[in-house]
């Protein structure tokens, strides 16, 4: 089921509803909310619901099994076993083609479609798999005690406002939250509706109207002019911006509505003033996690420097990888390392640890400056992210060089008109809410100005959206 | 959560109107993207839908898209001594063709009717055929049943703004008798210029039949059978190179077959000579095509129905 759906229109008032009617019983809402959370996600297909069952049952049994285990050395065992079980089923659905189809291109001379399962990609599986992993993890860590509740420890794993596309809870966050009992905060929910309305405008109106250009030039990449790429590589990188961090907006209001604190993921991320400091701001959910169960075990910035930028390489290499089974997503990893080795080199890659302009209402010349800077190198990178393959991606490369001068805009001026419009409303807000809780926190006390923010950003949403069904950029992860 | 509650419902009061108010004052702007009203259009369907209040029991009630109405001729059907209405418009999917039907059936009350079917349109969504009908006729509960069960945010709100503004824009409104190319020639038949088309390759698409497009077929097919008119399913001629693009024509064929009388007529036409465009007849096609259909299918159909 779709945010952005009737269907999801009439689903959260109706679980909202079934939820608050249970508020004495907190065992009864995990009940409510894991039926909704599957009813939710099986409404894509709902044999992956067996997946997601499984992957859940599986961690939960570890759980308990590292809890009786007196052997260090078998709490050790279950818990590999569950990181092979886990690593292995996202392997086989996500990236099991991918290697085949190499081995067949090295060894087959191509002729390799008999190894190829063509297995569809459940939706969400690396953000859930993820989730069920940290939780064994911590585990084994000791920073989270085993949960005797299924109910609960299920209601974690498919919680529906995350389940597809993050934020990647930690069981220390969520799990505590499902096992409490839970009271209706009247100013928490009015704040999860107002940035899920935020998170709507972003996605409905700002990444589905970059979408409608950034598909028409990336779908054949051959024959346009250099300004029209460049444009449409701009456009992209506002589009995946809007869609997912408006995702986790709406996901993360959503789950206020049921006293559910989510952690941010996103923390206006285009105003960082180098690489670094992007990374401390976009996906922050997915950063942190290879963080501590990746960077960290891996030795982390604890060790020789040579040591620190493998495992920097390695960082970024395997989150390219995570995003999919293609050398595009691989080669986008690499491009980040090497931007981001030369500041663990000259160590200043913590140089940029609070708000750009904090005191000030506008950034310097030299903020500004930084910051384009680092708009412009994350857009390249993305260029890489968005196409289909390396060959179209050099295809790209070249049109942008040799592609000449020509109309910027190959779409309706309408559609122009409603990108510079509504893109113009979110820095806007984004930049005054910059060093807010969220992108949409911060606004006029006075209730007729606050409201009426409200109905202007709804209508826009309700005029502006383009028509037809437009998924959300991360769903494919 | 009473407050909460409270809030959200008083919310609703104050957004709905002041929303509906924003629909009505900039609908018509061009701004909005989710309205798509445009009241006169290159169909001709507001002077078509006028004209056909006006008439009574005709013998054959054409129906369907811009192949319809730029094809079966009233005049050449008069000629052989048949009263005829062409009730097609412009992307006309059986979805709008049920709603047409339900407004002017029984006024028109035809002995028979021709029901025209293109693999194009059967799986085509529909929308830009229901912004047409909805912009050109008087909103009634069947239009709003429509657009909700499209679901198309562009129908709602294009229902909306009609709902808030056609009874206005209509009163006093005439369309112009020629369009951009396309003049109306009366009793729902549109002509195009003189003009023969260049073929060219077409980009292969797939034409299975949309379910709700065929489950309003049914409908419309039921509608005429409780009115005891016999309905003969028709796909007009396309050129070669736009019959060779359609993947699942078989399914498409097949499936027409099985809902009633079907013919898939393919008359001897030359891709650069009869055609406007690679899936409208030019006048010469026209002429040669309604010919070729009244002697060989029509006239035969009706003495056996």
């Amino acid at each position: 089921m779709l945010f952005t759906s009737l269907q999801f229109a009439l689903f959260l008032p109706v679980t909202f509803a079934v939820y608050w009617l249970l508020r004495s019983r907190p065992r009864l809402q995990n009940m409510a909310v894991l039926v909704a959370s599957y009813v939710f996600y099986g409404w894509w297909d709902w044999h992956c619901l067996l997946l997601i069952a499984f992957t859940s049952l599986a961690s939960f049994v570890s759980g308990m099994a590292m809890e009786r285990l007196s052997s260090q050395r078998a709490v050790k065992a279950v818990m590999w076993c569950n990181v092979a079980l886990n690593l292995g089923i996202l392997g086989l659905f996500k990236y099991y083609d991918f290697f085949a189809q190499q081995f067949a291109d090295v060894f087959l001379a191509g002729q390799g479609d008999a190894l190829l399962l063509h297995l569809i990609l459940p939706v969400g599986i690396s953000f859930y798999t993820f989730q069920a992993l940290s939780y064994t993890i911590d585990v084994r860590r000791g920073t989270v005690r085993p949960t005797h509740d299924i109910v609960a420890f299920m209601a974690y794993v498919a919680f529906f406002p995350q389940l597809v596309a993050g934020p990647i809870e930690r069981a220390t966050n969520l799990l505590p939250q499902f096992e409490r009992q839970r009271h209706f905060d009247y100013a928490l929910a009015v704040d999860g509706l107002r940035q899920m309305l935020w998170g709507f405008f972003k996605k409905m109106v700002v990444a589905d109207s970059c979408a409608l250009y950034v598909d028409a030039v990336f779908g054949s990449v051959d024959g346009h002019n250099s300004v029209t790429l460049a444009v449409a590589a701009l456009c992209f990188s506002i589009q995946i911006y809007a869609d997912f961090s408006g995702y986790s907006n709406i996901a993360i209001g959503c789950a206020k509505l049921f006293d559910i604190n989510l952690r941010r993921n996103f923390a206006t991320p285009y105003f960082s003033r180098d690489v670094a400091e992007f990374w401390r701001r976009w996906h922050i959910s997915l950063t942190t996690w290879f963080r501590d169960y990746l960077y960290i075990p891996l030795g982390g910035s604890r060790c020789s420097k040579p040591r620190v930028l493998l495992n920097t390489l390695i960082i970024f290499l395997v989150s390219g990888f995570w995003h999919g089974a293609n050398w595009t997503f691989i080669c986008w990893g690499l491009f980040h390392a090497v931007l981001f080795m030369p500041l663990i080199m000259a160590g200043k890659n913590r140089r940029y640890l609070d708000v750009v302009a904090s005191r000030d209402k506008l950034p310097s010349f030299r903020e500004l400056l930084q910051m384009s800077g680092t708009f412009v190198l994350v857009t390249f990178g993305w260029i890489l992210f968005r196409c289909n393959s390396i060959g179209d991606w050099w295809r790209f490369m070249q049109g942008l060089v040799h592609g000449g001068w020509g109309r910027p805009w190959e779409g309706a001026p309408h559609d122009f008109l409603i990108i510079a419009l509504s893109v113009s409303v979110m820095l806007l807000v984004e930049w005054l809410n910059r060093d807010s809780t969220h992108e949409f926190a911060r606004l006029p006390r006075r209730r007729w100005l606050r409201w009426g923010c409200y109905i202007v950003l709804i209508f826009m949403i309700l005029a502006l959206m383009p028509t037809g069904e437009m998924p959300f950029v991360y769903f494919q992860f | 959560m009473k407050r909460f509650v409270r809030n959200i419902l008083f919310f609703l009061l104050l957004a709905l109107p002041c929303c509906t108010l924003l629909c009505w004052a900039l609908g018509g702007t061009g701004i909005m993207r989710t309205v798509s009203y445009h009241l006169g259009n290159y169909g001709h369907l507001f002077t078509r839908l006028q004209e056909a209040r006006q008439c009574r029991d005709v013998d054959v009630l054409f129906l369907g898209s811009s192949h319809s109405y730029r094809t079966f001729d009233p005049q050449y059907y008069e000629q052989q001594g048949l009263s005829t209405f062409n009730l097609g418009s412009s992307n006309q999917t059986p979805v709008q063709t049920a709603v047409l039907l339900e407004q002017l059936l029984d006024t028109l009350n035809p002995r028979y009717v021709v029901f025209e079917v293109h693999p194009d349109i059967m799986s085509n969504d529909g929308v830009e055929g229901a912004v047409d009908l909805i912009s050109n006729t008087p909103v009634t509960c069947a239009t709003w049943r429509m657009a909700l069960h499209s679901r198309s945010s562009k129908e709602l709100g294009t229902v909306l703004y009609a709902t808030l503004w056609n009874r206005i824009r209509m009163a006093g409104f005439e369309e112009d008798k020629v369009i951009g190319e396309v003049s109306y020639e009366g009793r729902g038949f549109c002509q195009l210029p003189d003009r023969c088309y260049s073929p060219h390759p077409c980009v292969s698409r797939n034409v299975e039949p949309l379910p709700e497009q065929v489950e309003a077929l049914r409908k419309c097919l039921e509608m005429l059978d409780e009115r005891n008119i016999p309905c003969l399913l028709v796909q007009v001629p396309a050129t070669a190179t736009l019959t060779s693009s359609w993947q699942n024509y078989g399914v498409f064929l097949e499936q027409m077959t099985s809902l009633g009388d079907f013919v898939a007529l393919q008359p001897c036409l030359d891709d650069s000579l009869h055609y406007y465009d690679e899936d409208h007849l030019n006048n010469a096609g026209v002429n040669l095509f309604n010919d070729y259909f009244y002697h060989t299918v029509l006239e035969a159909w009706m003495e056996k129905r």
